[in-house]
């Protein structure tokens, strides 16, 4: 099972945002029933946001983010043939949707506009909206279990493989469980093999290159470096009325949702640097960050980074855990110099050395500029907005242990984690 | 043009604790009495002219400690406004000052809800009248503290300059090792001030300094336009050179030709928190009592009345923190500071992982990596200078009723050099989480907003953890602000400024 991240960027009729903001306030004032755009009528999508952007040197655009269990071209027919009336909705405000509703016809026009993450990062891997939320029910009865037993007195001064082996009846005399026992891994060894095969591949594409990269990249440091003591960099804090028009959205639910659209900086040399480390990095998020954690950051359900507007804009979409102050400090503590690589590309990022260094560690500096150049999204829905990564993981670990032979410790280990 | 780093010799330069107010150095834990005083300006002319006086009677860091009377000052931003702060140097506050502890956002992140909302205070919500200043006031003796009131009450109220909005606030020591009214040791772990001259005291300080590793913080954590964690100054506030500006040293941030009305100053958060003593009491006593009816023989944690509240707290009444002390209070020194959980209890068996003072400074534990957990951690670091107000409690009262139990609790303040990235982490990130450490929707114990019918608490335990429930809100927020601590030579400036 894959998850599949993409947004669909769409230009709106400048003389339609008003109408479309209008669209997008009733949609994001109950994202999950709504009667426009239902989205909690999907049983495959995680997490969407849709956000109309207005900002100099960019058109009046919608970016429409979907993060679900299938494909593409499966997604979009679902969305056409489920809400064809809500997407009419939204893109008659949009340039080029062909009018008239022909089902085939919107497809292909969604399908034009689909943009592919440069990288990106899934926190659950493999994990399908309906095993998260079965995992979490499982765990949640497994706790009612505990509650009762101890209630009555029970279990408290029991050994642990006795404590286990209660539990495990209590799971198997429900035939409501019985698909805990044919769950399928997070990632199938075929996929990772996959992985491993496209990072080996680029490794070695690399070294056959060298030759030819390496007077580049020489050529390419020295200017860097010119640029890089230059370059404008962020100026004081964001202005008050933005920050507290964002965090007014913020710190309802367990998740909240970060969307940022920056201008990449002119010239060839960041237009050659900004994709190569996308490239990069999501070969090292598809190796390495399985297993919940994206650098060492244990809150990020997804997301991604994409180039639009013929590379002249950055796009960044997170779905994360907790508050912005949290991720932020994640951000700055944990995963500075993968970010630094990135946004330093973009305009007014703070001061950088060698691409990597510096940047994102100077967290205050770091913090103005992310929210000078955050943008609000007028709708975004969670599909579990109780749920935290750390708990899809946990209850991933409690079921997959659920039933295979454990030695003393793991049992201790899977103990703790109920 | 801005310049990204600070200057070298600024940042060498030894930390000025004469131009610093006396509360960055010390809580005055010598003094027994406080009293805060909440104060709006009625005349700014006459205010300027008051706080010129006052400004030699404020003790600074550098005095050494004495038995005489101590005053600190302290502006919320509108009251810099009310005194006639520039508009561009307004500007320059950070906008959790400028909006004040209360909007919206801000009671959902600080937890301030139901009991605790602010249309429930008694004082520092929009429909209480504007606080613009208040003045500390610390004393040996009741006697002394009221003469000090007076005193003051006389020269702000001379030509009617200031006027007292709120009933002052008193608080008041309850002993010289630092218990707070639940009965534990408290304001234990405290950062320290890199090159600060002399160990910073918390109210009470343990007899042997804590070590650097679990407490150091570099000094812009707490001081404004100080190198901070990041080894860049903290952003403070900024004058323009032409309003008498050029008295203050110069700003290293921002744009050009700006001075820094922030030098040798901070930030300071005002919380008043009632806590239900008595409530807090029987609830232990209940539920301690009940676990043992369920299961009389068993090892549960929740089934001892001490035991169970220094889980909750996560140290003993004598401070000797459950990490070192699972067992009993005299497993680790009273007041124990050099700890850590990564290595002895990342599981939380000793100290739940929800424990309140695991939740105020996680240490170590919060990542895979101890050295990143805790220093991560200490960018979230607040000094705090509080103190308990209300009369002890003695006994449990047999039957509590409601109305006679006079109202008692903690003036939490503290200081730090950035509301969201200090207090407000803390709060919300730490505190108010409910899915902290990995937890399933529960918030602090001890000091946390319940859910409607009661709270939940996880301790793990062998063979699994046991579950808590039902618990009501022991601490009430009564009321509360966002202040300017400035330094001497600021104070001297905001005294100057022309309108």
């Amino acid at each position: 099972m894959t998850q599949t991240i993409f947004t669909i960027i769409t230009e709106v009729e400048p003389a339609e945002v008003g109408a479309l903001q209008t669209v997008l306030a009733e949609v994001g004032a109950d994202p999950v029933a709504n009667t426009v755009l239902p989205l909690g009528s999907f049983d495959v999508l995680h997490f969407a946001s849709l956000t109309l952007v207005e900002m100099n040197g960019l058109p009046p655009t919608l970016i429409f983010e979907h993060n679900v269990d299938t494909s593409v071209d499966d997604w979009l027919r679902t969305l056409v043939d489920r809400a064809p009336g809500g997407l009419d909705a939204l893109y008659t405000h949009c340039k080029g949707y062909p009018v008239g509703g022909d089902p085939l016809r919107v497809r292909a026009y969604l399908r034009e506009h689909v943009v592919a993450p440069g990288a990106y990062h899934v926190g659950a891997t493999g994990r399908s909206l309906t095993q998260v939320r079965q995992e979490a029910g499982l765990r949640d009865a497994i706790e009612g279990f505990l509650e009762s037993e101890d209630g009555a007195g029970r279990l408290r001064n029991d050994p642990p493989d006795a404590v286990r082996t209660a539990v495990q009846q209590f799971v198997k005399s429900d035939d409501a469980f019985s698909w805990t026992r044919k769950t399928p891994e997070r990632q199938t060894k075929s996929e990772h093999r996959r992985h491993q095969v496209r990072f080996w591949a680029n490794v070695a594409a690399a070294v056959v290159m060298a030759p030819v990269l390496l007077p580049t990249l020489a050529i390419g440091v020295v200017v860097l470096r010119v640029k890089e003591r230059t370059d404008p960099v962020q100026q004081g804090p964001a202005d008050p009325a933005h920050v507290k028009a964002l965090s007014d959205t913020e710190d309802f639910i367990a998740q909240n949702h970060l969307a940022s659209v920056i201008p990449v900086k002119p010239g060839l040399l960041r237009a050659a640097i900004l994709p190569a480390v996308l490239h990069i990095l999501n070969l090292l998020a598809r190796m390495s960050y399985t297993k919940g954690e994206l650098g060492g950051i244990p809150s990020i359900h997804f997301a991604h980074w994409s180039v639009f507007d013929r590379g002249r804009h950055l796009l960044f979409l997170s779905n994360f855990d907790g508050s912005w102050e949290s991720y932020l400090a994640d951000f700055i503590d944990k995963a500075a110099t993968g970010l630094t690589a990135v946004w330093s590309n973009t305009v007014n990022f703070p001061r950088t050395r060698l691409l990597l260094r510096d940047g994102a560690t100077d967290g205050p500096r770091f913090r103005q500029w992310a929210r000078s150049n955050q943008v609000a999204s007028q709708v975004w829905y969670s599909a579990y907005p109780g749920l935290t990564m750390p708990m899809i993981d946990n209850n991933t670990a409690i079921r997959e242990a659920l039933f295979v032979r454990l030695d003393g410790e793991e049992v201790h280990r899977w103990l703790q984690r109920l | 043009m801005r310049r990204d780093r600070p200057r070298r010799e600024e940042q060498a330069a030894p930390l000025d604790t004469s131009d610093m107010q006396g509360l960055v150095g010390r809580a005055y834990g010598h003094l027994s009495y406080a009293r805060y005083l909440l104060l709006g300006i009625a005349d700014p002319a006459g205010a300027r002219r008051w706080l010129g006086h006052v400004v030699e009677d404020v003790n600074t860091a550098a005095q050494p400690r004495q038995d005489e009377v101590c005053i600190n000052v302290a502006f919320t931003w509108a009251g810099l406004a009310r005194l006639g702060l520039a508009a561009d140097a307004l500007a320059t506050f950070p906008r959790p000052l400028q909006e004040g502890m209360v909007t919206e956002h801000r009671s959902r992140i600080l937890g301030d809800s139901g009991a605790s909302a602010p249309s429930n205070w008694r004082w520092g919500a929009p429909h209480h009248p504007e606080i613009h200043v208040m003045l500390l006031v610390f004393a040996d003796t009741e006697e002394e503290l009221a003469a000090a009131h007076e005193k003051c009450r006389s020269e702000f109220g001379a030509e009617e300059a200031l006027v007292e909005v709120s009933e002052p606030i008193d608080g008041r020591l309850l002993d010289d090792v630092g218990t707070e009214h639940f009965g534990f040791m408290d304001g234990i772990s405290q950062p320290v001030i890199r090159g600060w001259p002399r160990t910073t005291s918390s109210v009470h300080p343990p007899a042997a300094p804590p070590p650097a590793k679990w407490t150091e913080v570099n000094p812009g954590e707490v001081l404004l336009g100080r190198a901070d964690n990041f080894d860049k100054p903290s952003e403070g506030p900024t004058v323009a050179a032409g309003s008498g500006g050029s008295a203050l040293p110069p700003a290293d941030w921002g744009p050009r030709g700006r001075h820094h009305l922030g030098h040798s100053g901070s930030f300071l958060v005002f919380r008043q928190l009632a806590q239900d003593v008595s409530g807090f009491r029987r609830w232990v006593a209940e539920t301690a009592a009940s676990a043992r009816a369920a299961a009389p023989s068993a090892a549960d944690p929740s089934a001892d009345r001490s035991l169970l509240a220094a889980k909750i707290v996560g140290r003993w009444p004598n401070g000797a923190p459950l990490a070192l002390a699972p067992g009993s209070d005299g497993e680790a020194p009273a007041g124990a500071n050099d700890f850590g959980y990564h290595e002895m209890d990342q599981e939380g068996l000793r100290c739940p992982l929800g424990a309140h003072v695991r939740r105020a400074n996680p240490r170590d534990s919060s990542l895979a990596h101890p050295d990143v957990a805790l220093s991560s951690t200490k960018n979230h670091r607040i000094l705090r200078r509080g103190r308990p107000y209300g009369p002890p409690m003695v006994d449990i009262p047999a039957q509590p009723e409601e109305g006679e139990d006079p109202e008692r609790g903690l003036i939490f303040v503290c200081l730090n050099a950035d509301f969201e990235r200090q207090f407000e982490f803390v709060q919300n990130t730490w505190l108010n989480n409910p899915f902290f450490a990995g937890l399933y929707d529960e918030v602090d114990p001890l000091t946390g907003t319940q859910p409607a019918g009661g709270g939940r608490f996880t301790m793990q335990a062998e063979p699994v953890r046991r579950v808590v429930k039902g618990i009501p809100d022991f601490v009430t927020v009564k009321g509360g602000g966002y202040f300017f601590l400035p330094g001497i030579r600021a104070l001297r400036y905001l005294a100057g400024v022309e309108t």
